[in-house]
């Protein structure tokens, strides 16, 4: 029986750009290998991890979804790691999605941070105003005690 | 005498529940921020009013960010 996993794995940035082709490649035909089916790809990009690993401060993070035998999960687990470029991988089992419910995930997530950030907009704004106020009775406080 | 039960009914107020998500992606680190604490530990439910099952797959989401090294495992 074959099941739906993501596998992210994180490669140090010590290595350059150049040779992430190759470590990629690595991966795939790794996956390859135990007849997993790749059906995505996509990579993060170059990030600044939350604790150094094996004194990396920075990472890449790669992302591939694949269908694979369960029983040969652990094999791969195993091969994956030996691989040396590999600091860390994790493999999760995930439900398989289409291409457009991908899309629809994003966008969904997207109108939640626009959401998000108009509530905070809106309260920066409150406190401006208060603010304003509070400065001009202060001032006028202030002003008016010298005076007097 | 005893006092008579008072039935309160708090609004819903689950982050994840009224954005309507169904699974919590361990890859979303902006919105797994928002659960821990500043020494980086998992804010309990009781304060962040996240429903119990939901706080179930929030805490498992954190503990994968952090082998994976996206989120820290504490804050000195």
């Amino acid at each position: 029986m074959t099941n739906h996993y993501e596998l992210l794995y994180l490669v140090s940035a010590a290595y350059p750009e150049e040779d992430l082709a190759a470590i990629k490649e690595k991966v795939k035909d790794l996956i390859k290998k135990f007849e997993g089916q790749i059906t995505f790809e996509d990579s993060f990009g170059k990030k600044k991890l939350a604790y150094p690993v094996k004194k990396a401060f920075h990472g890449y993070y790669l992302l591939y979804e694949f269908d694979l035998e369960g029983e040969k999960l652990k094999d791969l687990n195993n091969n994956l790691k030996l691989a040396n470029e590999i600091l860390r991988h994790i493999v999760v089992s995930k439900k398989p999605q289409s291409a457009q419910q991908r899309a629809e995930k994003k966008m969904a997530a997207k109108a939640v941070q626009i959401a998000e950030t108009q509530v905070v907009e809106d309260k920066e704004k409150d406190k401006g105003k208060i603010k304003l106020e509070d400065l001009d009775q202060r001032l006028d406080e202030i002003l008016g005690g010298d005076i007097i | 005498m005893p006092r008579p039960n008072e039935t309160k009914v708090r609004p819903k107020n689950c982050f994840f529940c009224v954005n309507n998500v169904k699974e919590i992606d361990y890859k979303d680190i902006n919105t797994l921020r928002r659960f821990i604490s500043s020494y980086a530990k998992i804010v309990p439910p009781k304060r962040s009013g996240v429903c119990s099952s939901h706080q179930r797959k929030l805490s498992q989401a954190i503990k994968r960010a952090r082998i994976m090294s996206l989120l820290p495992f504490t804050n000195k």
